[in-house]
């Protein structure tokens, strides 16, 4: 672990990533200190105004101070990309850990659901379930985690299968360790790097899913600023008052390129055969 | 080095490519002649329509939805009609007369007018036309209007009389309504065929795509329609149908307020607009707690501030309105004089703590995704009510789910938008009467239905204007909904077509729409 | 080789009877009624109750699902709800659609993608690299109704120019096609552009690792003659893989781009039906996508046999 940690210390691109992130969830936390006005507080005075002294990033339809709301914005899109990324990791790591240790069936049983789940079409899904389950931030994770979940689960299965032959394994069984013993204490570990980079991805592909859901009415809910859902209500504005969807659109572009890059990074640093480039 | 500076070029080149190909090839202004309308030069019009919604069928008995009103409306005609300043002329009646104590009312209908497929109109199609809303198993959404009605008889083929139960003054506006569109008789299946006595004939429709209409060569009126088609073709998002309309590709669309404002004054476009009929509002579930005291409903009322919803939602482009829209000009009431309406902060407040909750309580309003305006009012709403103490959570529902919810009679609050309708009946018995069909707000006040129903039955206009303004006072001081806003209604046009929409309807408007060569 | 198709085949059919369950159980799991919807709110109970029954939707839940699969394996999709009109042909149409801009939109993407990408591998970790990696990951993350309502605006208010409003097809009118289709296909070529890059740099990098390809370096063929004649064919096994699962992705049309610009495709056909509760429409459709995903598939898989022989079913 030690070589990881120089290697990634030594990767600009990793650490740099890992930095901006850090500062977006360091923003996120501290929302309330950092930002200028309450998110939902609407200056009647100062409609769709551009960037000035009393407002950095100029205000909204309402009002509202957009730097506010993009901080706060952090706060609600973050939570979106990691808390789902997380229910589909949790589930996805089970079922695939389960697959491809045990296989035969159960594998079969397992990937067939999952083939069921990856062939319903992602935005229709996630549509479907938020309007089933009705709106509001919890529903709206649940739905993107369960559409993501097929991906972590042939990712994690996948990593199982290259690994549950090797000798470590073996000798765990030979000594009689209990079946979770071995999924969680000798298999698990061993998975973990490419489901880091696999969440990395993941997790900002879940902040543009809810995005795509804000489009269609269905995202978080109002006053609460989520990224995606201040840019599908500033296309309305948009020739209007640009500046209402430039900054979220900066903001999640930002996210979104240190989330791929960091990503991308480790799975460089993982690779044994890109070492030393 | 090299490769860098090849790469950027490529890239800088192929994002041009893509936007040549849509730029290059149409110069500004006439890319619609050159998309080859082939009719045009044959010196044809056709009018083309952008609409948000598909229709969901075109049973004007059955479908109350606008996007199929706005095209059954054009392919029937009905016994009256309304005319731009919302007054009754003659529609398929020529003439008409109410007997003096108002139980009965005889139409004369127009001769000579024909069915799209040819036959005669008579007065049989209209007592089947009738018969046919009054049936219950047909379901029809007109069956309300006409509950007054007794039996209907046709002792010629140009005459027909309907008995009432009681006088019934909402009854010649009811009858102008596309819900009660004369059909011919013996049509069953009218989702399948379409045939009417109106300036247009359905011709075709593409789902997702148009619905095409063409002119009707023997309309009874003799000069109208003024173009020989229109197309309504669907767009789905504004910012799809402000940049067809910038670009000349439609001829109308309905757009925002926002949108209208940027469109003013642009070349080739004129903004149209009008004092529409309807309403946003606050409903309040007058049943649950602890909307169930007046004084917390009056709370809410002195504690919104209406003038932001017309600033901040319609751009200051909209009325504040009471039950009656104030279109309906010579019944509506001025809102200066609902006391209710000032906004007062304190008197909320002190309301409020009668009630018995002077710390405010936890809400949820429920509202609409599909409709911006709806959710936009939400949120000045839940602001509004922060200030007096009042937590509300908004939950916005896809539409479906609302129009669920909106029936349930459970709801907490929510905010929507009506129509007021052209008659004050409507307004204010259909809304708001214990019995009354869209009356989900479990409201119920024998005062209230009592004058609402006597209004009805009031044959003397001047008594009739008394009852209401008396009922308008007393709904809104029992607030058992918030009336809002009412917005006006924009329109882009292109500058050779001549459409001046009304609170009459878009239809009324399109038929008279002429297009400039 | 035979078998194996008749076995991936056979495999076929638990996937789709697990599909047409979930679709049903969602579907009807979320509220709402298309007869309120169709008659709006000021429908009266009576109303909703004899359209329900026109609908059919008085029946148990279990013999509607018995009735509509029956319907599926004797190929019948049933008709919608709100229009009466036949699901099948309606479904055919839009695919047809939604085959046109998906082709195009792949297209796109693949022509900035595939060069990038190769570029990229070859200079790898340079500034080049750097840039081109950050230009197509700048192209997801922004969402595409952003992407595509500036298209939109941008080119109606500074070129005064807009799409056709009526959708022709490529074998009508290649040029009115071509117009019709463009900004959409550029709005999700963006996206698709990214994820083949991103692939065809990593498949390259691995490749030009190889032992063959220094074998060729060293024997003085150029870089150019390597890149096309070793690299392209040993890296194009991830790159067909990721290509054909966008394609059967956007197949399933592409909800947002085709209501953003009004595409009459398979996935506003979908959405639509979802919000008009039109069950057997929303039923028919996910099928049809989901069938036409695992078929995209199998044809992959077909096609790695095709590029290295030595990949035997």
């Amino acid at each position: 672990m030690s070589t990881f940690r120089r290697r990634f210390f030594e990767n600009k691109t990793a650490v740099v990533c890992l930095i901006v992130l850090l500062l977006l969830a360091l923003a996120a936390v501290f929302a309330p200190v950092l930002s200028p006005y309450d998110p939902t507080q609407m200056f009647q005075d100062h409609r769709m105004e551009g960037s000035s002294g009393e407002f950095m990033l100029g205000t909204d339809q309402f009002g509202r101070d957009i730097m506010s709301r993009i901080i706060y914005g952090a706060r609600v899109s973050l939570m979106v990309g990691l808390s789902s990324v997380l229910v589909s990791a949790a589930f996805g790591t089970l079922f695939g850990l389960i697959a491809g240790y045990f296989g035969r069936w159960i594998d079969g049983l397992i990937m067939r659901v999952m083939d069921v789940l990856f062939a319903f079409p992602e935005i229709l899904l996630a549509l479907a379930i938020v309007a089933a389950l009705g709106p509001g931030a919890f529903n709206t994770i649940l739905a993107i985690g369960i559409v993501n979940i097929p991906i972590f689960t042939r990712t994690v299965r996948g990593a199982v299968l290259s690994i549950k032959n090797q000798e470590y394994v073996e000798s765990a069984r030979a000594i009689g360790a209990s079946t979770p013993r071995i999924l969680f204490l000798e298999i698990f570990p061993n998975v973990t790097a490419p489901l880091l980079v696999q969440a990395s991805l993941a997790i900002s592909g879940a902040i543009l899913t809810e995005s795509a859901l804000s489009f269609l009415g269905l995202g978080i809910q109002p006053p609460d600023p989520s990224w995606g859902g201040m840019i599908s209500e500033a296309r309305r504005y948009m020739e209007l008052a640009p500046g209402m969807i430039i900054w979220p659109c900066v903001a999640m572009t930002i996210t979104i390129l240190s989330c791929n890059m960091f990503g991308d990074a480790v799975r460089d640093i993982l690779d044994p055969r890109h070492r030393g480039k | 080095m090299k490769k860098r500076v090849l790469a950027s070029v490529f890239l800088s080149l192929s994002l041009m490519l893509s936007a040549c190909s849509g730029g290059g090839s149409a110069p500004a202004g006439d890319s619609k002649e050159q998309s080859g309308e082939a009719s045009k030069t044959e010196g044809k019009s056709e009018l083309i329509v952008a609409v948000d919604q598909d229709p969901v069928g075109y049973d004007p008995h059955k479908v109350p939805a606008a996007s199929s009103s706005r095209i059954y409306s054009l392919v029937y005609d009905s016994l009256t009609k309304l005319d731009a300043n919302l007054d009754l002329v003659p529609g398929l009646a020529e003439t008409w007369e109410t007997a003096p104590d108002g139980k009965s009312i005889t139409f004369h209908l127009r001769k000579g007018v024909k069915f799209h497929k040819g036959q005669e109109l008579t007065a049989e199609d209209v007592k089947y036309t009738f018969e046919r809303i009054l049936n219950p198993d047909t379901g029809s959404i007109a069956k309300s209007y006409f509950a007054s009605v007794d039996s209907i008889e046709a002792p010629d083929p140009a005459t027909v009389v309907f008995k009432l139960k009681t006088p019934d003054a909402a009854f010649l506006t009811n009858a102008s309504a596309p819900s009660a569109s004369i059909v011919s008789k013996g049509s069953t299946d009218l989702t399948k065929e379409a045939n009417g006595t109106g300036p247009f004939i359905l011709k075709k429709s593409e789902p997702g795509q148009y619905v095409l209409l063409k002119k009707n060569p023997d309309y009874f009126s003799k000069e109208l329609p003024k173009v020989d088609a229109i197309k309504f073709q669907i767009m789905k998002d504004e910012a799809e149908r402000m940049a067809a309309i910038r670009a000349g590709k439609i001829d109308i669309s309905a757009v925002s307020a926002d949108s209208a404002k940027l469109l003013e004054g642009k070349p080739g476009i004129q903004v149209k607009s009008y004092q529409s009929l309807e309403y946003s509002y606050l409903g309040i579930n007058v049943k649950k707690k602890p909307f169930d005291d007046p004084r917390v409903r009056q709370a809410i009322s002195y504690a919104v501030d209406r003038n932001q919803i017309v600033q901040t939602v319609w751009k200051g482009e909209a009325s504040l309105t009471g039950p009656i829209a104030p279109a309906l000009t010579s019944w509506a009431l001025d809102p200066s004089s609902y006391p209710s309406y000032s906004t007062n902060v304190e008197k909320a407040k002190q309301l409020l703590a009668e009630a018995g909750y002077p710390n405010g309580f936890d809400t949820v309003i429920e509202t609409a995704s599909t409709y911006p305006d709806m959710v936009e009012s939400a949120q000045v709403i839940q602001q509004q009510l922060k200030a007096i103490g009042i937590n509300a959570k908004i939950n916005q529902l896809e539409w479906g789910n609302y129009i669920d919810t909106w029936k349930s009679k459970d709801m907490n609050i929510m905010v929507g938008r009506n129509t007021s309708g052209v008659d004050s009946d409507r307004s204010m018995r259909y809304f708001f009467s214990t019995t009354g069909s869209a009356n989900v707000w479990n409201y119920s006040n024998p005062t209230y239905d009592e004058l609402v129903q006597k209004a009805l039955e009031a044959v003397d206009v001047k008594e009739r204007k008394k009852l209401y303004d008396e009922a308008q006072k007393l709904l809104v001081e029992d607030a058992p909904n918030l009336f809002l806003a009412s917005p006006k209604n924009f329109y882009a046009v292109r500058d050779n077509v001549d459409f001046s929409p009304t609170a009459a309807g878009e239809s009324t408007a399109l038929v008279k729409t002429s297009v400039k060569k | 080789m035979g078998s194996y198709l008749v076995k991936r085949i056979i495999s076929l059919i638990p996937i789709l009877f697990g599909i047409s369950i979930l679709v049903f159980t969602i579907l009807h799991l979320v509220p709402g009624d298309p007869a309120s919807i169709m008659l709006g709110t000021e429908a009266t109970p009576e109303a909703v109750a004899v359209l329900r029954a026109e609908m059919g939707l008085d029946k148990p839940l279990v013999s509607q699902y018995l009735h509509w699969v029956g319907g599926l394996l004797q190929g019948d999709f049933g008709v919608s709800v709100h229009t009466g009109q036949e699901i099948l042909p309606e479904i055919l149409k839009r695919f047809m659609i939604t085959l046109q801009l998906t082709l195009m939109a792949v297209l796109i993407g693949w022509t900035l993608a595939i060069p990038f990408g190769i570029l990229s591998a070859i200079r790898s970790h340079s500034k080049t690299d750097k840039v081109i990696r950050i230009l197509t990951l700048l192209g997801i993350s922004v969402p595409n109704f952003a992407v595509g309502t500036l298209l939109l605006l941008g080119l109606s208010l500074y070129f005064n120019w807009f799409p056709p409003i009526d959708v022709t097809s490529f074998w009508d009118d290649p040029a009115e096609a071509f117009k019709v289709f463009i900004l959409p296909a550029v709005t999700m070529g963006i996206a698709v552009a990214a994820g083949v890059m991103r692939m065809t740099r990593s498949a390259f990098l691995e490749t030009m690792d190889k032992d063959f390809i220094r074998t060729a370096r060293a024997k003085g063929n150029s870089m150019w003659t390597v890149v096309m004649g070793h690299g392209l064919r040993n890296s194009s096994i991830p790159i067909v893989t990721i290509a054909g699962m966008q394609i059967g992705y956007l197949l399933g049309g592409s909800v947002i781009v085709e209501q953003l610009f009004s595409i009459p495709g398979l996935g506003q056909y979908v959405l639509d039906g979802i919000y008009q509760r039109d069950y057997p429409v929303v039923q028919g459709g996910v099928l049809f996508v989901a069938l036409v995903f695992v078929l995209v598939n199998l044809i992959i898989d077909l096609i790695y046999t095709w590029i290295d022989p030595r990949i035997k079913y």
